[in-house]
Protein backbone atom coordinates (compact mmCIF):
# COMPACT_ATOMS: atom_id res chain seq x y z
CA UNK A 1 0.00 0.00 0.00
CA UNK A 2 1.30 3.46 -0.92
CA UNK A 3 0.45 5.77 1.99
CA UNK A 4 1.93 8.77 0.17
CA UNK A 5 -0.55 8.34 -2.66
CA UNK A 6 -3.46 7.91 -0.27
CA UNK A 7 -2.49 10.98 1.76
CA UNK A 8 -2.28 12.95 -1.51
CA UNK A 9 -5.73 11.83 -2.62
CA UNK A 10 -7.16 12.66 0.81
CA UNK A 11 -5.60 16.12 0.59
CA UNK A 12 -7.17 16.59 -2.84
CA UNK A 13 -10.65 15.64 -1.68
CA UNK A 14 -10.98 16.56 1.98
CA UNK A 15 -12.39 20.06 1.43
CA UNK A 16 -15.36 18.87 -0.62
CA UNK A 17 -15.87 15.96 1.78
CA UNK A 18 -15.89 18.36 4.72
CA UNK A 19 -18.41 20.74 3.12
CA UNK A 20 -20.73 17.91 2.06
CA UNK A 21 -20.59 16.33 5.51
CA UNK A 22 -21.26 19.62 7.31
CA UNK A 23 -24.20 20.17 4.95
CA UNK A 24 -25.58 16.70 5.61
CA UNK A 25 -25.23 17.04 9.38
CA UNK A 26 -26.92 20.44 9.37
CA UNK A 27 -29.71 19.12 7.18
CA UNK A 28 -30.27 16.11 9.47
CA UNK A 29 -30.37 18.20 12.60
CA UNK A 30 -32.70 20.74 10.97
CA UNK A 31 -35.06 17.94 9.94
CA UNK A 32 -35.18 16.62 13.49
CA UNK A 33 -35.61 20.10 14.93
CA UNK A 34 -38.43 20.84 12.47
CA UNK A 35 -40.20 17.61 13.45
CA UNK A 36 -40.05 18.69 17.08
CA UNK A 37 -40.88 22.36 16.57
CA UNK A 38 -43.74 22.22 14.07
CA UNK A 39 -45.68 19.20 15.32
CA UNK A 40 -44.85 17.40 12.10
CA UNK A 41 -46.36 14.14 13.25
CA UNK A 42 -49.83 15.67 13.41
CA UNK A 43 -49.35 17.73 10.27
CA UNK A 44 -48.15 14.83 8.13
CA UNK A 45 -50.78 12.52 9.61
CA UNK A 46 -53.40 14.88 8.22
CA UNK A 47 -51.66 14.85 4.86
CA UNK A 48 -51.73 11.06 4.74
CA UNK A 49 -55.42 11.01 5.58
CA UNK A 50 -56.03 13.56 2.83
CA UNK A 51 -54.82 11.11 0.14
CA UNK A 52 -51.09 11.87 0.12
CA UNK A 53 -50.08 8.35 1.10
CA UNK A 54 -49.21 7.18 -2.41
CA UNK A 55 -46.83 10.03 -3.12
CA UNK A 56 -45.27 9.64 0.33
CA UNK A 57 -44.78 5.92 -0.25
CA UNK A 58 -43.26 6.58 -3.67
CA UNK A 59 -40.84 9.13 -2.22
CA UNK A 60 -39.86 6.81 0.60
CA UNK A 61 -39.56 3.81 -1.71
CA UNK A 62 -41.62 1.68 0.63
CA UNK A 63 -44.68 -0.53 0.29
CA UNK A 64 -47.66 -1.40 2.44
CA UNK A 65 -49.43 0.68 5.04
CA UNK A 66 -47.53 3.79 6.00
CA UNK A 67 -47.47 4.71 9.68
CA UNK A 68 -46.72 8.34 10.19
CA UNK A 69 -44.22 8.20 13.00
CA UNK A 70 -40.68 9.36 13.62
CA UNK A 71 -39.16 6.43 11.62
CA UNK A 72 -41.09 7.44 8.52
CA UNK A 73 -40.11 11.06 8.98
CA UNK A 74 -36.43 10.25 9.48
CA UNK A 75 -36.44 7.96 6.44
CA UNK A 76 -37.46 11.09 4.51
CA UNK A 77 -34.12 12.65 5.43
CA UNK A 78 -32.16 9.89 3.64
CA UNK A 79 -34.45 9.93 0.63
CA UNK A 80 -34.80 13.70 0.38
CA UNK A 81 -34.12 14.77 -3.26
CA UNK A 82 -31.61 17.44 -2.23
CA UNK A 83 -29.57 14.99 -0.20
CA UNK A 84 -29.74 12.39 -2.98
CA UNK A 85 -28.62 14.88 -5.64
CA UNK A 86 -25.66 15.95 -3.50
CA UNK A 87 -24.66 12.39 -2.64
CA UNK A 88 -24.91 11.12 -6.22
CA UNK A 89 -23.11 14.20 -7.58
CA UNK A 90 -20.30 13.91 -5.05
CA UNK A 91 -19.82 10.14 -5.52
CA UNK A 92 -19.91 10.60 -9.32
CA UNK A 93 -17.33 13.35 -9.08
CA UNK A 94 -15.06 11.18 -6.92
CA UNK A 95 -15.42 8.29 -9.37
CA UNK A 96 -14.75 10.45 -12.41
CA UNK A 97 -11.42 11.53 -10.90
CA UNK A 98 -9.59 8.27 -11.41
CA UNK A 99 -9.15 7.91 -15.15
CA UNK A 100 -11.40 10.22 -17.17
CA UNK A 101 -10.51 13.35 -15.22
CA UNK A 102 -6.82 12.40 -15.19
CA UNK A 103 -6.89 12.05 -18.98
CA UNK A 104 -9.03 15.16 -19.53
CA UNK A 105 -6.80 17.31 -17.33
CA UNK A 106 -3.62 15.74 -18.74
CA UNK A 107 -2.31 14.41 -15.41
CA UNK A 108 -2.70 10.78 -16.55
CA UNK A 109 0.79 10.68 -18.08
CA UNK A 110 2.28 11.61 -14.70
CA UNK A 111 0.30 9.19 -12.54
CA UNK A 112 0.16 6.17 -14.82
CA UNK A 113 3.88 6.37 -15.60
CA UNK A 114 4.52 5.32 -11.96
CA UNK A 115 5.57 1.77 -11.14
CA UNK A 116 2.17 0.59 -10.02
CA UNK A 117 -0.46 -1.36 -11.96
CA UNK A 118 -3.67 0.43 -12.91
CA UNK A 119 -5.67 -1.98 -10.76
CA UNK A 120 -3.65 -1.06 -7.69
CA UNK A 121 -3.95 2.63 -8.47
CA UNK A 122 -7.71 2.16 -8.79
CA UNK A 123 -7.78 0.22 -5.51
CA UNK A 124 -6.02 3.13 -3.75
CA UNK A 125 -8.51 5.55 -5.22
CA UNK A 126 -11.40 3.33 -4.14
CA UNK A 127 -10.04 3.06 -0.62
CA UNK A 128 -9.81 6.83 -0.20
CA UNK A 129 -13.13 7.64 -1.87
CA UNK A 130 -14.83 4.77 -0.02
CA UNK A 131 -13.49 5.99 3.33
CA UNK A 132 -14.75 9.52 2.72
CA UNK A 133 -18.19 8.23 1.69
CA UNK A 134 -18.29 5.88 4.70
CA UNK A 135 -17.47 8.66 7.16
CA UNK A 136 -20.06 10.94 5.57
CA UNK A 137 -22.92 8.45 5.41
CA UNK A 138 -22.31 7.07 8.90
CA UNK A 139 -22.03 10.54 10.45
CA UNK A 140 -25.28 11.46 8.74
CA UNK A 141 -27.00 8.42 10.26
CA UNK A 142 -25.57 9.10 13.69
CA UNK A 143 -26.57 12.75 13.54
CA UNK A 144 -30.16 11.73 12.81
CA UNK A 145 -30.15 9.23 15.68
CA UNK A 146 -28.57 11.46 18.28
CA UNK A 147 -30.57 14.46 17.04
CA UNK A 148 -33.83 12.56 17.49
CA UNK A 149 -32.63 11.29 20.85
CA UNK A 150 -31.72 14.75 22.11
CA UNK A 151 -35.13 16.13 21.07
CA UNK A 152 -36.83 13.26 22.93
CA UNK A 153 -38.45 11.87 19.76
CA UNK A 154 -38.03 8.25 20.83
CA UNK A 155 -36.16 7.03 17.71
CA UNK A 156 -35.68 3.33 16.82
CA UNK A 157 -32.61 1.52 18.17
CA UNK A 158 -29.10 2.61 17.13
CA UNK A 159 -28.56 -0.66 15.20
CA UNK A 160 -31.40 0.28 12.86
CA UNK A 161 -29.66 3.58 12.12
CA UNK A 162 -26.40 1.70 11.58
CA UNK A 163 -28.09 -0.57 9.02
CA UNK A 164 -29.71 2.43 7.30
CA UNK A 165 -26.32 4.17 7.27
CA UNK A 166 -24.60 1.07 5.91
CA UNK A 167 -27.21 0.80 3.16
CA UNK A 168 -26.68 4.47 2.33
CA UNK A 169 -22.93 3.90 2.19
CA UNK A 170 -23.26 0.90 -0.15
CA UNK A 171 -25.65 2.92 -2.33
CA UNK A 172 -22.96 5.64 -2.54
CA UNK A 173 -20.36 2.94 -3.34
CA UNK A 174 -22.59 1.68 -6.16
CA UNK A 175 -22.75 5.21 -7.57
CA UNK A 176 -18.96 5.52 -7.20
CA UNK A 177 -18.29 2.21 -8.95
CA UNK A 178 -20.60 3.07 -11.87
CA UNK A 179 -18.72 6.38 -12.16
CA UNK A 180 -15.43 4.41 -12.22
CA UNK A 181 -16.85 2.22 -14.95
CA UNK A 182 -17.84 5.21 -17.08
CA UNK A 183 -14.53 6.86 -16.21
CA UNK A 184 -12.64 3.82 -17.48
CA UNK A 185 -14.21 4.45 -20.86
CA UNK A 186 -14.59 8.26 -21.08
CA UNK A 187 -11.90 10.83 -21.78
CA UNK A 188 -13.12 13.66 -19.55
CA UNK A 189 -14.35 13.86 -15.98
CA UNK A 190 -17.20 16.23 -16.79
CA UNK A 191 -18.54 13.75 -19.35
CA UNK A 192 -18.72 11.12 -16.59
CA UNK A 193 -20.45 13.48 -14.15
CA UNK A 194 -22.90 14.55 -16.87
CA UNK A 195 -23.68 10.96 -17.86
CA UNK A 196 -24.12 9.98 -14.22
CA UNK A 197 -26.48 12.91 -13.70
CA UNK A 198 -28.61 11.77 -16.64
CA UNK A 199 -28.54 8.12 -15.60
CA UNK A 200 -29.54 8.75 -12.00
CA UNK A 201 -32.18 11.34 -12.93
CA UNK A 202 -33.74 8.65 -15.13
CA UNK A 203 -33.50 6.09 -12.31
CA UNK A 204 -35.12 8.49 -9.84
CA UNK A 205 -37.92 9.26 -12.27
CA UNK A 206 -38.58 5.53 -12.77
CA UNK A 207 -38.55 5.02 -9.00
CA UNK A 208 -40.99 7.85 -8.34
CA UNK A 209 -43.34 7.25 -11.27
CA UNK A 210 -43.15 3.47 -10.76
CA UNK A 211 -44.36 3.98 -7.19
CA UNK A 212 -47.46 5.77 -8.45
CA UNK A 213 -48.22 4.11 -11.78
CA UNK A 214 -48.51 0.34 -12.07
CA UNK A 215 -47.49 0.29 -15.77
CA UNK A 216 -44.01 1.60 -14.90
CA UNK A 217 -43.68 -0.37 -11.67
CA UNK A 218 -41.75 -3.36 -13.22
CA UNK A 219 -39.03 -0.97 -14.41
CA UNK A 220 -38.22 -0.10 -10.80
CA UNK A 221 -36.00 -3.20 -10.72
CA UNK A 222 -33.49 -1.24 -12.84
CA UNK A 223 -33.41 1.76 -10.55
CA UNK A 224 -30.80 1.78 -7.79
CA UNK A 225 -33.09 3.99 -5.71
CA UNK A 226 -35.44 1.02 -5.35
CA UNK A 227 -32.81 -0.62 -3.15
CA UNK A 228 -32.25 2.42 -0.98
CA UNK A 229 -34.77 1.66 1.74
CA UNK A 230 -33.90 3.42 5.01
CA UNK A 231 -37.53 3.09 6.06
CA UNK A 232 -37.21 -0.70 5.95
CA UNK A 233 -34.02 -0.46 8.00
CA UNK A 234 -35.59 1.76 10.65
CA UNK A 235 -38.68 -0.44 10.92
CA UNK A 236 -36.42 -3.52 11.15
CA UNK A 237 -37.79 -5.08 7.99
CA UNK A 238 -35.59 -7.92 6.66
CA UNK A 239 -35.88 -6.51 3.13
CA UNK A 240 -33.37 -3.83 4.16
CA UNK A 241 -30.65 -6.49 4.11
CA UNK A 242 -31.79 -7.90 0.77
CA UNK A 243 -31.65 -4.41 -0.72
CA UNK A 244 -28.19 -3.90 0.74
CA UNK A 245 -26.97 -7.12 -0.91
CA UNK A 246 -28.38 -6.02 -4.27
CA UNK A 247 -26.49 -2.72 -3.98
CA UNK A 248 -23.37 -4.63 -3.00
CA UNK A 249 -23.78 -6.88 -6.05
CA UNK A 250 -24.09 -3.88 -8.38
CA UNK A 251 -20.99 -2.37 -6.77
CA UNK A 252 -18.99 -5.59 -7.21
CA UNK A 253 -19.97 -6.02 -10.86
CA UNK A 254 -19.30 -2.38 -11.76
CA UNK A 255 -15.96 -2.37 -9.93
CA UNK A 256 -14.84 -5.64 -11.56
CA UNK A 257 -15.69 -4.28 -15.00
CA UNK A 258 -13.85 -1.05 -14.17
CA UNK A 259 -10.70 -3.00 -13.26
CA UNK A 260 -10.85 -4.99 -16.51
CA UNK A 261 -11.55 -1.93 -18.68
CA UNK A 262 -8.82 0.11 -17.02
CA UNK A 263 -6.20 -2.56 -17.63
CA UNK A 264 -7.12 -2.68 -21.31
CA UNK A 265 -7.56 0.93 -22.24
CA UNK A 266 -5.04 3.21 -23.90
CA UNK A 267 -4.14 6.14 -21.71
CA UNK A 268 -3.94 8.93 -24.26
CA UNK B 1 22.99 -3.52 -23.37
CA UNK B 2 20.28 -1.52 -25.07
CA UNK B 3 18.27 0.98 -23.07
CA UNK B 4 15.56 1.19 -25.71
CA UNK B 5 14.77 -1.31 -28.44
CA UNK B 6 11.72 -1.27 -30.69
CA UNK B 7 10.87 -3.78 -33.41
CA UNK B 8 8.38 -2.76 -36.08
CA UNK B 9 6.48 -0.82 -33.47
CA UNK B 10 3.20 0.36 -34.98
CA UNK B 11 0.26 2.24 -33.54
CA UNK B 12 -2.92 3.10 -35.40
CA UNK B 13 -6.00 4.96 -34.26
CA UNK B 14 -8.63 3.77 -36.71
CA UNK B 15 -7.44 4.90 -40.15
CA UNK B 16 -4.77 7.18 -38.70
CA UNK B 17 -1.33 5.62 -38.47
CA UNK B 18 0.38 7.43 -35.62
CA UNK B 19 3.50 5.26 -35.78
CA UNK B 20 4.62 2.95 -38.58
CA UNK B 21 7.14 0.18 -38.05
CA UNK B 22 9.50 2.00 -35.71
CA UNK B 23 12.84 0.22 -35.37
CA UNK B 24 14.99 2.00 -32.85
CA UNK B 25 18.07 1.10 -30.79
CA UNK B 26 19.38 3.33 -28.04
CA UNK B 27 22.48 2.18 -26.21
CA UNK B 28 22.66 2.40 -22.45
CA UNK B 29 24.40 5.46 -21.04
CA UNK B 30 23.94 7.56 -24.18
CA UNK B 31 21.94 10.73 -24.80
CA UNK B 32 19.56 10.20 -27.68
CA UNK B 33 17.72 13.04 -29.40
CA UNK B 34 14.39 12.11 -30.93
CA UNK B 35 13.57 14.83 -33.41
CA UNK B 36 10.35 15.52 -35.17
CA UNK B 37 7.77 18.18 -35.85
CA UNK B 38 4.62 18.36 -33.75
CA UNK B 39 2.41 15.36 -34.48
CA UNK B 40 5.27 13.34 -35.97
CA UNK B 41 4.79 10.46 -33.51
CA UNK B 42 7.29 11.28 -30.76
CA UNK B 43 4.84 11.25 -27.85
CA UNK B 44 3.09 8.15 -29.18
CA UNK B 45 6.46 6.38 -29.30
CA UNK B 46 7.20 7.37 -25.70
CA UNK B 47 3.78 6.25 -24.46
CA UNK B 48 4.31 2.91 -26.17
CA UNK B 49 7.75 2.55 -24.56
CA UNK B 50 6.25 3.18 -21.11
CA UNK B 51 3.35 0.79 -21.70
CA UNK B 52 0.75 3.56 -21.34
CA UNK B 53 -0.75 2.57 -24.67
CA UNK B 54 -0.75 -0.76 -26.45
CA UNK B 55 0.85 -1.22 -29.88
CA UNK B 56 -1.22 -2.25 -32.88
CA UNK B 57 1.71 -4.47 -33.84
CA UNK B 58 5.39 -4.85 -33.06
CA UNK B 59 7.08 -4.71 -29.68
CA UNK B 60 9.36 -2.61 -27.55
CA UNK B 61 11.79 -3.26 -24.73
CA UNK B 62 13.12 -0.75 -22.26
CA UNK B 63 16.22 -1.71 -20.23
CA UNK B 64 15.56 -5.29 -21.31
CA UNK B 65 11.95 -5.30 -20.11
CA UNK B 66 8.92 -5.76 -22.34
CA UNK B 67 6.84 -2.57 -22.37
CA UNK B 68 3.52 -4.38 -22.54
CA UNK B 69 4.05 -7.24 -20.11
CA UNK B 70 6.58 -5.82 -17.65
CA UNK B 71 5.34 -2.24 -17.54
CA UNK B 72 5.30 -1.88 -13.75
CA UNK B 73 8.90 -3.07 -13.29
CA UNK B 74 10.03 -1.06 -16.29
CA UNK B 75 8.48 2.15 -14.98
CA UNK B 76 10.36 1.78 -11.69
CA UNK B 77 13.55 2.30 -13.70
CA UNK B 78 12.37 5.28 -15.71
CA UNK B 79 11.99 8.98 -14.99
CA UNK B 80 9.48 10.58 -17.33
CA UNK B 81 8.72 14.17 -18.17
CA UNK B 82 5.51 14.29 -20.23
CA UNK B 83 5.26 16.72 -23.13
CA UNK B 84 1.79 17.91 -22.20
CA UNK B 85 2.62 18.61 -18.59
CA UNK B 86 -0.19 19.32 -16.13
CA UNK B 87 -0.41 19.05 -12.37
CA UNK B 88 -3.17 18.58 -9.84
CA UNK B 89 -4.40 22.08 -9.12
CA UNK B 90 -5.43 22.17 -5.46
CA UNK B 91 -2.22 20.85 -3.92
CA UNK B 92 1.27 22.28 -3.47
CA UNK B 93 4.33 21.55 -5.58
CA UNK B 94 5.88 19.73 -2.63
CA UNK B 95 2.77 17.54 -2.18
CA UNK B 96 2.97 16.71 -5.88
CA UNK B 97 6.63 15.65 -5.98
CA UNK B 98 6.20 13.82 -2.65
CA UNK B 99 3.30 11.82 -4.06
CA UNK B 100 5.05 11.14 -7.37
CA UNK B 101 8.21 10.18 -5.49
CA UNK B 102 6.36 7.92 -3.04
CA UNK B 103 6.50 5.08 -5.57
CA UNK B 104 10.28 4.78 -5.30
CA UNK B 105 12.60 3.58 -2.53
CA UNK B 106 14.60 6.80 -2.26
CA UNK B 107 14.90 10.22 -3.86
CA UNK B 108 18.67 10.83 -3.92
CA UNK B 109 18.70 13.45 -6.66
CA UNK B 110 15.84 15.65 -5.49
CA UNK B 111 17.92 18.26 -3.70
CA UNK B 112 20.32 18.54 -6.62
CA UNK B 113 17.47 18.83 -9.12
CA UNK B 114 15.71 21.49 -7.03
CA UNK B 115 18.92 23.51 -6.85
CA UNK B 116 19.57 23.20 -10.59
CA UNK B 117 16.00 24.23 -11.37
CA UNK B 118 16.18 27.02 -8.77
CA UNK B 119 13.06 25.83 -6.99
CA UNK B 120 13.19 27.02 -3.40
CA UNK B 121 11.26 25.53 -0.48
CA UNK B 122 8.86 28.48 -0.59
CA UNK B 123 8.24 27.86 -4.30
CA UNK B 124 7.46 24.22 -3.55
CA UNK B 125 5.02 25.19 -0.79
CA UNK B 126 2.85 27.16 -3.24
CA UNK B 127 -0.15 25.52 -4.87
CA UNK B 128 0.64 24.38 -8.41
CA UNK B 129 -2.29 26.34 -9.86
CA UNK B 130 -0.29 29.48 -9.04
CA UNK B 131 2.71 28.22 -11.02
CA UNK B 132 3.77 29.77 -14.32
CA UNK B 133 4.44 27.49 -17.31
CA UNK B 134 8.17 27.65 -16.58
CA UNK B 135 7.71 26.68 -12.92
CA UNK B 136 5.52 23.74 -13.91
CA UNK B 137 8.23 22.60 -16.30
CA UNK B 138 10.85 22.88 -13.55
CA UNK B 139 8.66 20.82 -11.22
CA UNK B 140 8.20 18.30 -14.03
CA UNK B 141 11.96 17.94 -14.44
CA UNK B 142 12.44 17.52 -10.67
CA UNK B 143 9.82 14.77 -10.43
CA UNK B 144 11.40 12.95 -13.39
CA UNK B 145 14.93 13.10 -12.01
CA UNK B 146 14.48 12.87 -8.22
CA UNK B 147 14.60 9.06 -7.89
CA UNK B 148 17.86 8.67 -9.85
CA UNK B 149 16.38 6.60 -12.70
CA UNK B 150 18.67 4.56 -15.00
CA UNK B 151 16.65 5.90 -17.96
CA UNK B 152 15.28 9.40 -18.30
CA UNK B 153 12.62 10.04 -20.93
CA UNK B 154 12.09 13.74 -21.52
CA UNK B 155 9.40 15.00 -23.86
CA UNK B 156 10.16 18.60 -24.84
CA UNK B 157 12.23 19.28 -21.70
CA UNK B 158 13.05 22.97 -22.22
CA UNK B 159 9.53 24.10 -23.09
CA UNK B 160 8.77 27.28 -21.12
CA UNK B 161 12.16 27.48 -19.42
CA UNK B 162 14.03 30.79 -19.47
CA UNK B 163 17.57 30.76 -20.98
CA UNK B 164 19.27 30.68 -17.56
CA UNK B 165 17.30 27.67 -16.36
CA UNK B 166 17.76 26.04 -19.77
CA UNK B 167 21.51 26.29 -19.24
CA UNK B 168 21.10 24.79 -15.77
CA UNK B 169 19.02 22.00 -17.26
CA UNK B 170 21.73 21.19 -19.81
CA UNK B 171 24.32 21.05 -17.05
CA UNK B 172 22.08 18.81 -14.94
CA UNK B 173 21.47 16.51 -17.91
CA UNK B 174 25.19 16.28 -18.63
CA UNK B 175 25.89 15.48 -14.97
CA UNK B 176 23.20 12.80 -14.88
CA UNK B 177 24.52 11.32 -18.10
CA UNK B 178 28.03 11.14 -16.67
CA UNK B 179 26.58 9.09 -13.81
CA UNK B 180 25.42 6.50 -16.32
CA UNK B 181 21.77 7.44 -16.84
CA UNK B 182 20.52 7.07 -20.40
CA UNK B 183 18.64 10.13 -21.61
CA UNK B 184 16.01 9.79 -24.32
CA UNK B 185 14.99 13.28 -25.28
CA UNK B 186 12.16 14.05 -27.64
CA UNK B 187 12.08 17.55 -29.03
CA UNK B 188 11.63 19.80 -32.00
CA UNK B 189 14.06 22.34 -30.56
CA UNK B 190 17.17 21.27 -32.37
CA UNK B 191 19.74 23.31 -30.52
CA UNK B 192 19.17 21.33 -27.32
CA UNK B 193 19.84 18.07 -29.15
CA UNK B 194 22.92 19.58 -30.75
CA UNK B 195 24.11 20.65 -27.32
CA UNK B 196 23.45 17.35 -25.53
CA UNK B 197 22.86 14.34 -27.73
CA UNK B 198 25.38 11.92 -29.16
CA UNK B 199 22.85 10.26 -31.47
CA UNK B 200 19.82 11.60 -33.26
CA UNK B 201 16.72 9.99 -34.74
CA UNK B 202 14.43 11.95 -37.01
CA UNK B 203 10.79 10.97 -37.24
CA UNK B 204 8.14 12.28 -39.60
CA UNK B 205 4.50 11.25 -40.02
CA UNK B 206 5.06 8.22 -37.80
CA UNK B 207 8.06 6.97 -39.79
CA UNK B 208 11.66 7.00 -38.64
CA UNK B 209 13.63 8.78 -41.37
CA UNK B 210 17.12 8.24 -40.04
CA UNK B 211 19.24 7.51 -36.98
CA UNK B 212 22.74 8.89 -36.95
CA UNK B 213 25.37 10.23 -34.59
CA UNK B 214 25.57 14.01 -34.42
CA UNK B 215 29.28 13.80 -35.30
CA UNK B 216 28.58 11.74 -38.42
CA UNK B 217 25.84 14.10 -39.54
CA UNK B 218 28.27 16.96 -39.31
CA UNK B 219 30.80 15.00 -41.35
CA UNK B 220 28.34 14.54 -44.19
CA UNK B 221 29.29 18.00 -45.42
CA UNK B 222 26.01 19.71 -44.87
CA UNK B 223 26.16 23.40 -45.72
CA UNK B 224 23.77 26.24 -45.47
CA UNK B 225 23.99 28.53 -48.50
CA UNK B 226 22.42 31.94 -48.97
CA UNK B 227 22.88 33.45 -52.40
CA UNK B 228 21.51 36.63 -53.99
CA UNK B 229 21.63 37.29 -57.74
CA UNK B 230 21.45 40.62 -59.53
CA UNK B 231 18.92 39.14 -61.98
CA UNK B 232 16.40 36.33 -61.79
CA UNK B 233 18.09 32.91 -61.88
CA UNK B 234 16.55 29.44 -61.64
CA UNK B 235 18.63 26.98 -59.66
CA UNK B 236 19.33 23.93 -61.82
CA UNK B 237 19.78 20.34 -60.66
CA UNK B 238 23.48 19.80 -60.11
CA UNK B 239 25.19 16.42 -60.14
CA UNK B 240 26.29 15.24 -56.68
CA UNK B 241 24.58 18.11 -54.88
CA UNK B 242 21.39 17.63 -52.92
CA UNK B 243 19.58 20.92 -52.44
CA UNK B 244 16.75 21.48 -49.98
CA UNK B 245 15.16 24.92 -50.08
CA UNK B 246 14.98 26.71 -46.74
CA UNK B 247 13.52 29.95 -48.04
CA UNK B 248 13.43 32.24 -51.06
CA UNK B 249 13.01 35.95 -51.70
CA UNK B 250 13.30 38.09 -54.85
CA UNK B 251 16.38 36.90 -56.81
CA UNK B 252 17.77 35.13 -53.73
CA UNK B 253 17.72 31.68 -52.23
CA UNK B 254 18.54 29.99 -48.94
CA UNK B 255 19.09 26.26 -49.03
CA UNK B 256 20.86 23.37 -47.37
CA UNK B 257 23.21 21.20 -49.38
CA UNK B 258 24.82 17.88 -48.74
CA UNK B 259 27.70 16.35 -50.63
CA UNK B 260 30.40 17.98 -52.72
CA UNK B 261 30.17 21.77 -52.97
CA UNK B 262 32.38 21.98 -56.06
CA UNK B 263 29.63 21.69 -58.76
CA UNK B 264 27.56 24.34 -57.00
CA UNK B 265 30.46 26.75 -56.69
CA UNK B 266 31.39 26.18 -60.34
CA UNK B 267 27.83 26.95 -61.39
CA UNK B 268 27.61 30.05 -59.20
CA UNK B 269 30.89 31.35 -60.60
CA UNK B 270 29.18 31.77 -63.98
CA UNK B 271 26.12 33.52 -62.55
CA UNK B 272 25.52 37.20 -61.65
CA UNK B 273 25.99 36.64 -57.92
CA UNK B 274 25.53 39.72 -55.73
CA UNK B 275 26.30 38.06 -52.43
CA UNK B 276 27.07 34.57 -51.19
CA UNK B 277 27.13 33.14 -47.69
CA UNK B 278 28.18 29.52 -47.27
CA UNK B 279 28.57 28.06 -43.82
CA UNK B 280 28.52 24.68 -42.11
CA UNK B 281 24.89 23.82 -41.53
CA UNK B 282 23.44 23.68 -38.06
CA UNK B 283 21.28 20.79 -37.00
CA UNK B 284 18.17 22.89 -37.67
CA UNK B 285 19.06 23.08 -41.35
CA UNK B 286 19.92 19.39 -41.51
CA UNK B 287 16.60 18.52 -39.91
CA UNK B 288 14.77 20.65 -42.45
CA UNK B 289 16.87 19.08 -45.20
CA UNK B 290 15.65 15.59 -44.18
CA UNK B 291 12.08 16.75 -43.89
CA UNK B 292 12.22 18.40 -47.31
CA UNK B 293 13.81 15.34 -48.86
CA UNK B 294 10.85 13.26 -47.64
CA UNK B 295 8.44 15.66 -49.30
CA UNK B 296 7.08 17.38 -46.21
CA UNK B 297 5.78 20.88 -46.41
CA UNK B 298 8.11 23.21 -44.57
Amino acid sequence: MNLGLMAFKLRQNYRTALYVTIGFLSFGLLMVAAYDAFDMQNMMGQMLQGGGEDIMRAMLGTQGVLMWDVSTFLAMAWRHPIILVILVGWAASLGSGYAAKEIGEKTADLLFARPMSRSKLLAHDLLVAGSLLFINTMLFSLSLYFGALSFGLNPPRLESFAIAGLQYFVFALAVLSIAYLLGAWAREGKVVVGAMGGLFAAMYTIELVGGLWDAVEPLKTFSLFTYLTPHAALTQNASAWTDLYVLLGVTTIAMSLSFVLMERRDLS
Amino acid sequence: MLAVQTDNLTKSYGQVKALQGLNLRVTQGSIFGFLGANGAGKTTSIRLLLGLIKPTSGSSRVLGLDSEREGVKLRSLVGYLPGELAFYSNVTGKDTINMLGSFYKSLPWRKEACEAMEMSESDLLRETREYSTGMKQKLGIIQAVQHAPPLLILDEPTRGLDPLIQRNFFELAELISRRGTTIFMSTHVLTEVERLAADVGIIRAGKLLMVESVTKIRLQRFHRVEVAFSTMVDLPTLPGVSISPLGAAENSYAFATSGDLQPLLAYLAEQPVDSLVCERAKLDDIFLHYYAKEGAKL
